[in-house]
């Protein structure tokens, strides 16, 4: 019953997606989208107009996908709303910058103007041009802190600094949308719907991005309780509080992390939970990354901490066979040691490889391996890179795993190792169904 | 952390700096302008005029950003028919926001058979002057 109703609410907001914009693409024929077109100038405005009414549609739809919607999360997971993100992001930005550039052009053909003498009468004549100028600007600039930081050319910190700017350039470009935008005159209808459809993002974003984690730090009391050192660049960090059974979280899911000390409580972090959750304590283990993972080790115990989540799919809920193997790169053993505290299986069901540069890389050896001498689990080790030829290549994984073509496949990695291992399990004769991944790219 | 405290300092700035930016509408036509003639409508058909009605048209007024001409036909004191005969844009885009405005203004003023209408909401100064020439007009024609 549960699966039915989930998979209506799925087509239902699948749904909302089209269907709102089929109304601003229709807003914008009622008033003479292609009607007006006579000339090339025209043509321009009238396909600038469409642009720009449709890059700021996607904008909002942009902002609700990482707005941390619970129903989001759970019928698309976490990841796969991370990719749409991104291609949604591109698609708004490049929409963007095509209205801004075909209204100036269109214009500036019109007037018979230069186009910098058209882009100043624009900006002189028309409230809120220079504020979506400069917002178009800002978004400009968020995608490109994105792009640098997908390439490791900027800090996590510093880019999840950029990434609030994306707001800003959203506000500052919505005024002139209603102020001069040719769809709205005399459509009081068009700007209500309009208004909506802003006043019901900012909403949604409020109350699941600012209310719901603060409600539940207050309510649950989360608090750092004990700053561990696992060795050399290594930090378990174990949150209290109240009522944690309640947060519903499952091993192998994370949270978004946000210790409030003095200097850092602005910046927040996914990190995996890499132990099983009890109900009384969430454990996290980071491992020398950036700054902020050095600063970690200094929070003093009864910080307060605010966490959204949990967030992920990659939990035993997604088991289909008796047996499973869990495959881990670096820092990706986090999640994976808290899944075979929890995985359902007799001694000899489960298998784990732990993939590390060197044997001084290795994180929580001491635990992993009391908890796989508990459960009869195999625990292999296999150093070196993944790019590495043989590491991890299907005849690898067949002589650490001989049937493994026949479990579930739980692997979790920085990208490039996840892509790898993927690829290696389809050519062992893994189907895609039975691989269960989890990026963990910071 | 201060560099992230200057960097919202600046950004506060920036964005209060842009906020109060007032824009001021262009104090001249340009010459160059394609549209310095009427931007090419939809002829509209005139509405019955009964034997007896009066015409008169109004001033020709200026906003900032257009020129605005109406005539207006009243039979018994009520406005029968109403024609623009002048609004042009000082460029294309204000020639784009008319053109949405100036039919909705039209239809209101007949329905109500007078010049008592709102204004376009996104063409305020456009809606303001083609009433005052529309009030003008009918006033003419009444005194006829």
């Amino acid at each position: 019953m549960r699966g039915t109703w989930g998979r209506i609410a799925a087509w239902g907001l699948a749904l909302l997606v089209p269907a709102n914009a089929i109304v601003v693409v229709s807003l914008w024929w009622r008033s003479g989208g292609v009607q007006d077109v006579e000339d090339t100038a025209s043509l321009l405005v009238g396909v600038g107009r469409i642009a720009g009414l449709l890059g700021a549609y996607l904008v909002l739809v942009e902002l609700l996908l990482l707005a941390r919607l619970p129903v989001l999360e759970r019928l698309a997971g976490f990841e796969r709303l991370t990719r749409l993100h991104r291609l949604n992001g591109f698609a708004c930005i490049s929409l963007l910058v095509v209205h801004a550039t075909l209204v100036t052009v269109g214009y500036a053909l019109a007037d018979r103007l230069s186009l910098l003498e058209e882009l100043q009468k624009l900006i002189e004549g028309y409230p809120g041009v220079i504020t979506a100028i400069a917002g178009l600007a800002v978004l400009l600039g968020v995608v490109a802190s994105s792009v640098a930081v997908a390439r490791r050319k900027l800090r996590y910190e510093t880019w999840y600094f950029l990434h609030l700017y994306a707001y800003l350039g959203v506000a500052l470009a919505f005024s002139h949308q209603l102020a001069t935008g040719t769809d709205f005159v005399g459509e009081p209808a068009a700007r209500a719907y309009w208004i909506a459809l802003y006043v019901i993002t900012l909403a949604i974003i409020v109350v699941f991005r600012l209310g719901q984690p603060l409600a539940r730090s207050a309510w649950h009391r989360l608090r750092v309780e004990r700053v561990i050192e696992e060795g050399p660049g290594v930090v378990s960090i174990e949150v209290g509080g109240v009522r944690l059974g309640r947060l519903k979280a499952r091993a192998g899911q994370f949270f978004t992390w946000r210790f409030l000390t003095r200097d850092r409580w602005w910046e927040a972090h996914p990190f995996s939970l890499s132990a099983a959750p009890d109900g009384k304590r969430l454990r996290i283990t980071v491992k020398g990354l950036g700054d902020y993972t050095a600063r970690l080790r200094a929070i003093p115990p009864g910080t307060r901490v605010i966490a959204e989540g949990p967030f992920g799919a990659f939990t035993t809920a997604a088991r289909r066979r008796p047996r499973v193997a869990l495959i881990a790169g670096g820092v990706g053993i986090t999640p994976i040691r808290a899944l075979l505290e929890d995985m359902p299986g007799e001694p000899g069901d489960i298998a784990v490889v732990y993939r590390a540069i060197t044997p001084e890389d290795v994180i929580l050896r001491d635990e992993l391996e009391g908890i796989a001498r508990r459960r009869g689990a195999e625990l292999h080790y296999v150093f070196g890179d993944h790019r590495e030829a043989d590491t991890l290549s299907p005849e690898h994984l067949k002589r650490l795993v001989p049937d493994i073509a026949l479990r579930d496949v739980y692997v979790c990695g920085p990208p490039a190792m996840t892509e790898a291992t993927r690829a290696s399990l389809a050519r062992s004769g893994v189907s895609r169904r039975h691989i269960y991944t989890e990026r963990f790219a910071f | 952390m201060r560099r992230a405290v200057a960097a919202l300092v600046v950004t506060a700035v920036a964005v209060v700096l842009l906020a109060s930016y007032d824009t001021r509408p262009p104090t001249t036509f340009n010459p160059n302008s394609a549209l310095r003639r009427p931007p090419a409508r939809a002829t509209v058909a005139p509405r019955p005029r009964p034997p007896g009605t009066l015409s008169a048209k109004g001033p020709l007024l200026t906003t900032p950003f257009s020129t605005i001409q109406v005539q207006a036909w009243v039979h018994r004191g009520r406005l029968v028919d109403v024609k623009t005969l002048y609004l042009t844009g000082s460029d294309a885009h204000t020639n784009a926001l008319n053109a949405r405005a100036e039919p909705l203004l039209r239809e209101e003023a007949l329905e109500a058979g007078s010049a008592d209408i709102d204004v376009v909401t996104g063409a305020t100064y456009t809606s303001e002057s083609w009433r005052d020439s529309l009030s003008a007009a009918i006033e003419a024609a009444r005194v006829e």
